[in-house]
């Protein structure tokens, strides 16, 4: 408090300070702004592309609101986040995320953050108050979808993004997920790479890119095989080997066969042989025991071949 | 062509093996005396039996020894 001394106003009235406050702005700031990343057209998921740091006022627990403007406007982007009530002192990280819909480019398109504006609640009103407006230009771009049949930033068309990321059976798993998302990171492909992936994941590619892949032929050797218990040196028998489909197309298999026993062995070669789907089938080879052939147990094994 | 899997899928059992799987399940003294009739060389069992382990081996088969059974003779009834 300073002592001022009396004056008269313009109606003559006695007018006196009796005390002067300082006043102390809110000191909430942000600070880190930064472009995350590019964001796909059509995008499967959000994805952030922009964030900064959020510095809560030195003394007040109050709670925060970061706008931006982004130039052109980008329909599927957020542009107003909400930090939640925030302790004095404490910092927090804002991210801004997009899910950008089908625009129809034809080529990649820049967007400008030109403007970051940070209010705070009023706890007394609710009403949120403007507390600072940071001029900027921050500049990230909606990437150009990838289709199944247009050259992509990385390969030849979409198609053959996806067979790179798939299995045998042309579907993507975990594994090719997981492998398109680290050569993202490490920068071999385009976020809008990435999300065509994403849109694939767990399918079959064909589903997305009709005719794209066709799988390979898969099988298994099952369990019912028709196999002589006993045979007579001399004589000839039939081995029937069970094949299992277990792939998705129709497939034409065969089997190696070898025969071991004492001071004996042999390698039989089967026909080829088509198998439906799913189904399960005997792949027969004829072995003739030579006359010669000693008493024993003689061991079968078997190698499927598609 | 593309290898898809490999796998042991059974046996075969010849001659004197052939003869005597079933002894373990099915014991048949007839047997082990034709065994012995045709290592002395009085009847054809239309295989050879050249040691006497075999025999031996046929009566631990029968008394349902079979692991001791597959130690004397060539046989591998044992895992079947």
């Amino acid at each position: 408090m300073s002592d001022r001394s009396n004056a008269k106003d313009e109606w003559d009235e006695l007018v006196g300070a009796i005390k002067e406050i300082r006043v102390t702005g809110v000191d909430a700031k942000i600070t880190d702004f930064a472009v995350v990343q590019n964001v796909p057209e059509a995008s499967s998921e959000h994805y952030p592309f922009y964030k900064c740091k959020v510095h809560a006022d030195s003394s007040l627990d109050l709670e925060y609101r970061v706008r931006i403007s982004i130039s052109p406007s980008l329909s599927g982007a957020e542009t107003t986040k909400t930090t939640g009530r925030m302790r004095h002192g404490t910092t927090k990280d804002i991210y801004f995320a997009a899910k950008p819909p089908d625009l129809g480019l034809t080529s990649d398109r820049t967007h400008t953050i030109t403007a970051v504006y940070l209010d705070a609640k009023d706890p007394r009103t609710g009403a949120w108050v403007n507390l600072r407006t940071y001029s900027r230009s921050d500049t990230f771009k909606v990437e150009k979808k990838v289709t199944c049949w247009e050259k992509t930033p990385h390969y030849a068309n979409g198609c053959e993004l996806l067979r790179h990321y798939a299995g045998d059976q042309c579907e993507i798993h975990d594994d090719g997920m997981f492998a398109a998302t680290r050569d993202y990171n490490n920068g071999n492909i385009t976020v809008a790479e990435v999300d065509f992936v994403a849109k694939a994941w767990g399918k079959d590619i064909n589903t997305i890119c009709a005719n794209c892949c066709t799988p390979a032929p898969k099988g298994r050797i099952c369990e019912e095989h028709d196999i002589p218990s006993s045979a007579k040196a001399g004589t000839s028998i039939n081995i029937g080997v069970c094949v299992e489909n277990t792939g998705k197309i129709k497939a034409n298999y065969w089997v190696d066969v070898r025969i071991s026993g004492p001071d004996y062995s042999t390698t039989l070669t089967s026909a080829k042989k088509s198998i439906d789907i799913g189904k399960k089938d005997k792949i027969y080879v004829r072995w003739d025991l030579p006359l010669n052939l000693k008493s024993g147990t003689y061991t079968i094994d078997a190698v499927l071949y598609a | 062509m593309e290898k898809l899997e490999e796998k042991r899928i059974g046996k075969v059992h010849t001659g004197f093996c052939s003869y005597v799987q079933d002894l373990p399940s099915r014991p048949n003294s007839e047997k082990l005396k034709d065994l012995i009739l045709a290592y002395c060389g009085i009847i054809d069992l239309g295989f050879e039996i050249p040691t006497k382990d075999y025999i031996k081996g046929a009566v631990e088969y029968y008394k349902g020894n079979v692991r001791k059974g597959d130690e004397l003779t060539p046989c591998a009834l044992g895992d079947s």
